[in-house]
This record gives C-alpha cells, sequence and structure tokens, in this order.
C-alpha cells in the first residue's frame, strides 16, 4: 500500500489514495493529498472554495458516519461558496469529481456502493 | 527594517507507485492483493471450474456446457460487442476470445477428445500467466448480452463470463467493490455505501425541505411502515449520488395520495442492489434473501424495485427460480411498471412543457435486454418530455454505457480510462447523434457510467434518472 509522508509522518493511504485513518487527517495532509499526483492528473491548488467544500464534507462525514449526498454538498456550496453552484462546478474544482477528489483530500475513506 | 521572512519549501518528492504488473492488456481492474498474480493458483482453478460444471450449477449448467461446446468462431459476436469496436477491434477484447480462453482448459481438463488430441482440437494445458490474464480478461466484459443476441446459435458469452467470474470468486479472486465492499457491506451495515440510520433519516429529511423549498410543496415520507402497499427499495446510489431520483419518487407517490414506504437500515437491507449476481451465485442468493427477509418484515404487498437494472434482474426473475414462492409471500414489480401503469390510469397530471429539452432513453442491459422492459420507460418520458428521442441502436440492440456488471464503480489503476475509451467511445458517438440534452436512464451503474462520460468527453448534455422528470411535469390542482 502506498504511504504520504507529512511533516516527518508516514500515512497510510488505499490503493485509491485514500488515507486509510481519517483520523489522521489535518490541512497540511489535505494540502499534501490535493498535490499527490500519484492519484490526481494534476495537483490541486486549494483555494478558499475548495475548503469550504473540504471542511463541510468533513463535519458531515464526522457527525453522520458517511459522505453527504452529492445534491446536499451542492445545496451547501449554493449557500457557502457560489450561488449558481452545479455538479459541473463541483468538477471544476475537484478535476476527479466529488468522490475520487473532494472526499480524498478531506480525508475520508473511499465511498464504496453505486456512488 | 526589512522584515525577514523564510519561505519554507518543503521538498517535494515525486514517488511513482509501480505500476501493477500487467497479465492481460494495459490495464488492471483488481490490485495485487486480490489478484495475487505470484501465486500459483491453477490447481485450485481447475478444482472450482469442476465444481461449476457439475450439477451443483443446475440454474447455468446447460447454456454453459453448450456455450463451451457448440461455438464455431464465426465471430458474429465480435462485430456486437462494443467494447472491441470501440477499442479500435482488439481481439483480446472479442467475445469469442475471451470464451476461448475458458473454452482451451475446459477441453484439456474436461473431455475426452481435449485429453486425447490437445491443441489439435483446441485445448490447452492453462499456465499459471493463462489463469492471471482470464481472471483479468472476465473483468474487461460488462455481461451486456449484446453478443450473445447477435449469435447465430444462441450461444451466450455473456454467461460465460459470469461462470468464469464465479471460478475465480471460488477461489478468492474478486474486485473489492462488489466483494468486501459491496456484498459484505450492504449484509452487515443494510447498504453498500453503509449508510447508518440517522444519516439515512437526514437525507429524508434534506428531500423533504429540498421539495417544499422548490416546490412549495408540502410531502410525507413514509418510513419503515408495516404493512404498506408498497415498499419501494432504491439502489443506495439513489439517496448519496443521484438523489434527485428518490425526491422524484417521493414526489410522484405524494401526489398519488398511495399507501407505500421506504425502508431504513433497521428493517435489514435498504439497498435494492446485489452485486452478487455480478460474480458469484452463493453472494447473489445471500443478499436476495436479505431482500426477502426485509420485504416480509414489513409485511408488504410489493416490493418495488427502483432504479437499478440488475436488482430487477436478481429479484424479478433469479428469486423466481431460487427462492421457494412460499417463501416470498410478496409481489416483485418494478418502478417503471408502476409508475407506467399509473401514467395510463390518467392519475398524473403531466405538463409536458415543463420538460422542453430534448431527452433521449438509454436502455440499460439489465432492464432491456434481459429484463424485457422497453416500453414502460418510453410510454413515461412520452409523457412527460416536450420532444423525446430514440437513440439508434436501441431497445435489444442498445449498447452498454460501459458502467455495467460492476464497472461503474471500478476506478483502480486505469481502469476509468478503459470504461471511458472502449465501451464509453461508442455510446458517447451514440449520445451525440441524438442532439439530445438530457439522457434518461434508469440505473445507477449506468447514471454513474455516464457522470464520468459526460465529464471526460465535455459533453453539452446530462444524464437524468426517469422519476425525476416526470416529477418535474407534475402539474398540481389548486
Amino acid at each position: 500500500m502506498p504511504d504520504l509522508e507529512v511533516k516527518g509522518k508516514k500515512l497510510r493511504l488505499d490503493e485509491d489514495g485514500f488515507l486509510q485513518d481519517w483520523e489522521e487527517w489535518d490541512e497540511e495532509v489535505a494540502e499534501a493529498l490535493a498535490k499527490d499526483t500519484r492519484f490526481s492528473p494534476q495537483p490541486i491548488e486549494l483555494t478558499e472554495e475548495h475548503w469550504k467544500i473540504i471542511k463541510y464534507l468533513r463535519d458531515y462525514f464526522i457527525k453522520y458516519g458517511v459522505a453527504p449526498p452529492v445534491r446536499m454538498l451542492v445545496k451547501q456550496c449554493k449557500k457557502e461558496v457560489k450561488p449558481d453552484c452545479n455538479l459541473q462546478y463541483i468538477y471544476k474544482l475537484f478535476p476527479q469529481g466529488p468522490a475520487k477528489d473532494a472526499c480524498r483530500i478531506a480525508g475520508l475513506p473511499k465511498p464504496t456502493g453505486c456512488v | 527594517m526589512v522584515e525577514e521572512r523564510t519561505i519554507e519549501k518543503t521538498e517535494e518528492k515525486v514517488v511513482e507507485i509501480p505500476k501493477w504488473r500487467r497479465v492481460f492488456d494495459d490495464y488492471r481492474a483488481m490490485s495485487d492483493e486480490i489478484l495475487r498474480p505470484d501465486e500459483p493458483k491453477k490447481e485450485k482453478f481447475l478444482e472450482a471450474m469442476k465444481k461449476s460444471l457439475s450439477k451443483q450449477n443446475w440454474p447455468f449448467l446447460l447454456p454453459y456446457k453448450l456455450t463451451l461446446e457448440a461455438c464455431t468462431k464465426c465471430g458474429t459476436c465480435a462485430e456486437a460487442c462494443s467494447t472491441y469496436i470501440g477499442s479500435g477491434r482488439k481481439k483480446i477484447y472479442s467475445p469469442v476470445y475471451r470464451s476461448d480462453m475458458l473454452r482451451k482448459i475446459y477441453k484439456k481438463h474436461f473431455t475426452l477428445t481435449g485429453k486425447l488430441f490437445g491443441s489439435l482440437v483446441g485445448a490447452k494445458d492453462p499456465t499459471e500467466e493463462d489463469i492471471n490474464a482470464l481472471a483479468e480478461a472476465v473483468y474487461r466484459c460488462t455481461v451486456c448480452r449484446r453478443c450473445a443476441l447477435a449469435c447465430p446459435f444462441g450461444l451466450d458469452n455473456g454467461l460465460i463470463t459470469r461462470e468464469a467470474r464465479k471460478i475465480f470468486a471460488d477461489i478468492g479472486i474478486v474486485p473489492d467493490e462488489l466483494k468486501e465492499n459491496g456484498v459484505e457491506n450492504q449484509l452487515k451495515y443494510g447498504s453498500a455505501p453503509k449508510v447508518p440510520y440517522e444519516a439515512f433519516m437526514d437525507i429524508l429529511e434534506f428531500i423533504k425541505e429540498d421539495i417544499e423549498e422548490e416546490k412549495g410543496i408540502e410531502v410525507e415520507i413514509p418510513v419503515d411502515k408495516k404493512g404498506a402497499k408498497y415498499l419501494i427499495m432504491n439502489n443506495a446510489g439513489d439517496y448519496l449520488a443521484f438523489t434527485e431520483t428518490v425526491q422524484g419518487i417521493v414526489e410522484i407517490m405524494n401526489y398519488l395520495g398511495e399507501d407505500w414506504t421506504l425502508n431504513s437500515p433497521r428493517t435489514g437491507v435498504n439497498d435494492v442492489v446485489n452485486y452478487g449476481l455480478f460474480y458469484s451465485d452463493e453472494d447473489l442468493v445471500r443478499v436476495m434473501k436479505a431482500h426477502v427477509e426485509t420485504a416480509k418484515k414489513l409485511d408488504v404487498e410489493y416490493l418495488v424495485v427502483g432504479e437499478c437494472g440488475h436488482a430487477y434482474d436478481a429479484l424479478a426473475h433469479f428469486a423466481k427460480d431460487l427462492i421457494p414462492p412460499e417463501e416470498r409471500p410478496f409481489k416483485v414489480i418494478s418502478w417503471m411498471e408502476l409508475l407506467d401503469q399509473f401514467i395510463r390510469e390518467k392519475r398524473l397530471k403531466l405538463d409536458k412543457e415543463k420538460n422542453p429539452e430534448p431527452v433521449t432513453f438509454h436502455d440499460s442491459c439489465k432492464w432491456g435486454r434481459t429484463g424485457g422492459i422497453y416500453e414502460e420507460p418510453r410510454r413515461i418520458l412520452q409523457a412527460a418530455c416536450k420532444d423525446f428521442r430514440e437513440m439508434y441502436p436501441n431497445r435489444e440492440w442498445n449498447y452498454c454505457c460501459g458502467g455495467g456488471s460492476g464497472f461503474a464503480i471500478m476506478t483502480k489503476d486505469d481502469f476509468l480510462k478503459f470504461r471511458m475509451e472502449t465501451y464509453g467511445k461508442v455510446k458517447v458517438e451514440q449520445l451525440k447523434q441524438t442532439g439530445a440534452k438530457i439522457v434518461a436512464t434508469i440505473c445507477s451503474n449506468c447514471k454513474g457510467q455516464f457522470r464520468e462520460l459526460i465529464n471526460y468527453y465535455k459533453l453539452d448534455m446530462r444524464f437524468s434518472g426517469v422519476s425525476e422528470l416526470v416529477a418535474n411535469a407534475l402539474v398540481y390542482e389548486d
């Protein structure tokens, strides 16, 4: 299994680049995950918009144990980031989409099932 | 005074992960951990294959053996296969090539002529590398079964893929997306994405609020209601990724004032998927029984399969063969049949002007070729949309989207690229020719694949379930 070194600490990832232990996450880990080109074609520069989405995903996961529905995420994004946010906008921020990029950078486990 | 600022520059090491060893083509569907390419497995494989050719495999044995024995290698199936066409006609992706990988082993080990005459009759003793290649090869076919329709002898190469997957599952080789993180999650937590009760209820609350905000309509969402007429069980993906679909169903059932219910993970299984269908009879039955137990517990008259193709195949067809009628005291119906019935009864007032954009319909393999549900979604879409257009070819000759048999949730290594550039390529051409702005489909696998295709090929269109288009066209009387 691949790992990721942040501040001298080795973090274990799964085969798709998701943190094995979501509790090891912090903002520096997120930066490192976003820059990890092993799991994303290009490094993602995290802007304020990205952070709002990442924090929302993380808070929801901690409260409910699962990532929120995409529609819920888009709605939240409309409120906090961009009033005309849609799925395309999420893809613009996270090119591989809400699961493969947004959840991964937010340190959530890889979503399973038909999502 | 100049303020001194130190800019910390972290050393950015680019560590390439060594790609998993190629065993069949340029892709890998399964990790090393699952495939274990360096572990000898021929003996175990042959043992499992022997079992698959025994009476234990009664539901499939006859077409399985016929397909192994009667193929004349005419190649008609190849031209029917969208992986083969999409790949630029690479031989290794043709149905006949894939089946022949298994057929050679069958002849060598399970037929007298093969034992006696070997390669003269197309028999070959497999090497460990042949076994590895076959394990990956059976995950390049979505079991769309278009080839079976084309075969002049009615042989079913899709069935061969599934039988070979079963053999591999028997020796512990199954993509983790389907088994460990699919079936096992579902049986333990109620759904493959492991949605806890509180999260499920929060999603329903969100749906209720969203309908109220967008439409100004107050809806009720019955959950775990015992004795309801209809239990509508959805694919968990329709709660998490394609929520609009469940939202549409909620709105329609409220409009009708029907006696219905959704179910939470507290009642057992509330994800209608059955990934066992893709790779194992044992797991197919385990999940099917969990569905049956859940419906029995809720004492409903109908178990309604939501927008999920393979679930319909499992519950409407396989369950009839594999579970005695007295053990399933409820009827199984698809949401499409039910919705079509409501529309034909003129119980839904729909205004097509509310869906003015051109809409096309993608026949999912499991709903169409396997399930025979062709006209219901068409009648529904024609009633709800102003400009409905066929995609060509369609109905039983439609091309698979490329997400079938679990592919839509498999993305390891470069597998997404495989999905996009073989099956996907053919599908995208078909989509473009319709000029439609919306591709409607009734399967989460297809929706997931379309989401990726639209993003990958930057198509100027969106995908949608059928339910949300109908809900969007509803006319409320004051």
